[in-house]
């Protein structure tokens, strides 16, 4: 494990902001933290990064304490904040230097790293301009530039996507992933279950300061449902079709929404998919499209908390 | 920390409002000063010679060094010079708008002298009073030089002149500056005081607790300290070329006597122990309130230098001098009103302890500031972000 952080505690006067938290990051994935406002994430997070101190519990990252002393620790580290955190009245390039001047002393290196880190987030043809002649979504990409320039083994990444266009979106989205290629271990948190899904290879659901469910986003989901939903859209149905779907075993509910057909059923029953099917072969319905509705991260969010978790955010 | 310093060197000149504010603003004050105030070409445009008399000693030297100052070429270009033998008679003529002033010189007991200025303006269209004034004691302050520091130097019983304008007490000055120059030397401490506004920023992007650039910085492998001193020398550094040159344009095109030449040192002592405590000052408002928004700091920071750049006299003539003389506290707790007094005591003084003094008392405000700032800094330090 990378970072092991176990029962954490952190409260402030009276109120417990992390509560008995335990989190085990592996090296190498992309790990979403997930959770409304005020559920403990950014605590958790500044605990973490040694910023807060914790009143009970340990964290321990690369085997290690973190400290403001711990040098060898703190290079290991890259962060990126949900704000932009750049200085307006600096270039691109000068801005990336700055912050990559805080670990690199060697001006030969730290320039090689500045321009690698330039050309990973795609701002090459904008390196001298300064922030205020920056769309939001490069200046995002800039924000990501200057905490991963010094080739940090750990990054922690705050919303990186807040307030983008989908291009610049998809474009962090594609960085995040090739910064894992490139073998950095990412703690992600974002308001977006999509891209938790699309990107995270496991996640934990923080909600009160208490880890209430983690895992693989395959793994949460099949943490809170047996049944799966099966969508048919048709150019018309009877009745009677509907009538002998819901005879069929296993099947826990049918409804019939003009031509469209929603049917809940046991989950890894596949010979009632397939009894499913037959009905609708031998009605001689004829089929627009047929697919499987997903469990989403919210849903689960939802069914674990009794909360959605985009409207907390 | 140089790289951090050059840095900083860019980020803090680059802030257009920065630059605004402690060069451009007090340029436009001080030149808006000097063209409403009076300098000498505006003053020549409206009036003809100064008549003046002095009201002779019957101490042999003291007259014929008095009548051959008024009576040399440089002193000839500004004034009509008449020796008088009564104080009653200048007096009169004086209130008859005959002469435009008249000087005497009295004995003191511990066996010095005084000299006296009296003026009348009636002669004078009111809203030029206050340049006949300056015009009059401008040529006063060169009868002093010329005359007065020689017999002090020559007669051992006379060792401190005094001179005033009428109606104002003897003990305030030595030498009255101009109209301008009062009001010019509160708009170079507003460019120091304002120096703080900055650091107020750089001090703010290097704390965790404030920004996310000083979250970076504190996860940074660099020392924080490094870090901090290189903002806010770059900082200073801003603040000390800004001051260098407003001061050039004031004491080269303005022509008002900052003591740039004269006392070069000491102006410098009074601008490096002024920027340390606008820093120092700034430093104690954004620890004492580290949880309140940038707007509102600046708000506090603003609000708290523009009451010392007003009571400096600043905005209203003498304020100073009558919160020195009815509420001295007052006077001794404002760093701007000190500050500014000491460039006063460079131009206009040959004495400057009063200088020593009043720079002590602002250092002893940037003590205070400072054990300050370090108490509310302690009192935060679990508390990083």
């Amino acid at each position: 494990m990378i970072i092991e952080v176990k029962n954490l505690v952190k409260k402030y006067s009276e109120k417990t902001a992390v509560d008995h938290l335990d989190l085990q990051i592996k090296e190498g994935i992309i790990y979403g933290l997930l959770g409304p406002n005020g559920a403990g994430k950014s605590t958790t997070i500044n605990c973490m990064l040694g910023l807060l101190k914790s009143n009970e519990g340990s964290i321990k990252i690369l085997g290690e304490e973190m400290s403001s002393n711990n040098l060898k620790l703190k290079e290991n580290i890259g962060v990126i904040p949900q704000n932009v955190s750049v200085f307006e009245e600096l270039t691109v390039y000068q801005n990336i230097d700055f912050f990559c001047g805080l670990y690199i002393k060697d001006k030969e290196k730290r320039k090689k790293l500045v321009e690698e880190a330039i050309e990973f987030v795609g701002l090459t043809e904008y390196k001298k301009y300064t922030p205020k002649k920056l769309s939001g979504g490069l200046v995002r990409r800039l924000n990501i530039a200057c905490g991963i320039a010094h080739k940090p083994k750990i990054i922690f990444m705050d919303e990186p996507t807040v307030a983008v266009d989908p291009q610049s979106r998809n474009s962090i989205l594609e960085g995040v992933l090739k910064l894992k290629e490139q073998g950095s271990t990412i703690i992600y948190t974002s308001h977006y279950m999509e891209e938790v899904e699309q990107i995270c290879d496991e996640v934990a659901i923080i909600d009160s300061g208490k880890v209430i469910a983690k895992g693989t986003t395959e793994e949460l989901k099949n943490m809170i449902t047996d049944t799966e939903k099966l969508v048919i859209h048709t150019y018309g149905v009877e009745n009677k079709v509907i009538e002998e779907i819901k005879n069929i075993a296993d099947i826990k509910s049918v409804e019939k929404d003009n031509n469209t057909i929603k049917i809940s059923y046991k989950k890894n029953q596949n010979s009632t998919l397939l009894k499913i099917l037959q009905v609708i072969e031998d009605n001689g319905v004829n089929i627009d499209k047929i697919y499987n509705e997903v469990p989403t991260l919210n849903t689960v969010f939802l069914e674990l908390t009794g909360k959605q978790l985009r409207d907390n955010m | 920390m140089f790289k951090t310093y050059k840095d900083w060197l860019k980020i803090v000149s680059r802030k257009p409002m920065n630059i605004f504010w402690i060069l451009f603003f007090p340029i436009i004050l001080v030149t808006l000063f000097k063209m409403t105030m009076g300098s000498v070409d505006l003053v020549s445009g409206f009036s003809d010679k100064i008549k003046i008399e002095f009201v002779k000693t019957n101490i042999a030297m003291i007259d014929s060094q008095i009548e051959n100052a008024f009576n040399s070429d440089e002193l000839k270009n500004y004034c009509e010079f008449n020796i008088s033998d009564e104080k009653q008679a200048s007096q009169e003529k004086v209130e008859k708008e005959e002469i435009d002033g008249y000087f005497y010189i009295e004995r003191n007991e511990d066996g010095t002298f005084t000299l006296f200025a009296k003026t009348g303006y009636s002669s004078f269209a009111n809203s030029m009073i206050e340049s006949f004034s300056e015009e009059f004691v401008n040529t006063a302050n060169k009868v002093y030089d010329t005359v007065m520091k020689p017999i002090a130097e020559k007669t051992e019983d006379i060792r401190q002149a005094k001179f005033t304008k009428s109606g104002e007490p003897t003990y305030e000055q030595e030498k009255v500056p101009s109209m301008a120059s009062i009001f010019t030397y509160p708009a170079i401490i507003y460019s120091i005081l304002f120096t703080g506004l900055i650091a107020q920023y750089s001090i703010r992007a290097m704390s965790s607790n404030m920004s996310y650039t000083g979250m970076r910085v504190e996860l940074s492998t660099e020392k924080k300290s490094k870090t901090f001193i290189g903002a806010i020398l770059a900082t200073f550094t801003v603040g000390f070329i800004a001051l260098m040159l407003l001061t050039m344009y004031i004491q080269f095109i303005l022509k008002i006597d900052v003591g740039l030449t004269s006392r070069f040192g000491y102006l410098m002592i009074i601008y490096i122990v002024g920027l340390i405590v606008s820093i120092l000052l700034s430093s104690m408002i954004v620890m004492l309130f580290p949880n309140k928004s940038e707007e509102t700091q600046t708000s506090i920071l603003t609000s708290i230098l523009m009451l010392m750049y007003f009571l400096s006299g600043g905005m209203v003539d003498n304020l100073s001098l009558m919160i020195k003389k009815y509420v001295p506290f007052l006077y001794y707790i404002n760093p701007a009103a000190l500050l500014s007094d000491s460039i006063n005591y460079l131009s206009y003084k040959d004495n400057l302890s009063v200088v020593w003094f009043n720079l002590g008392m602002v250092a002893l405000s940037g003590v205070v500031y400072l054990i300050v700032a370090v108490l509310a800094l302690r009192r935060k330090k679990n508390e990083l972000y």
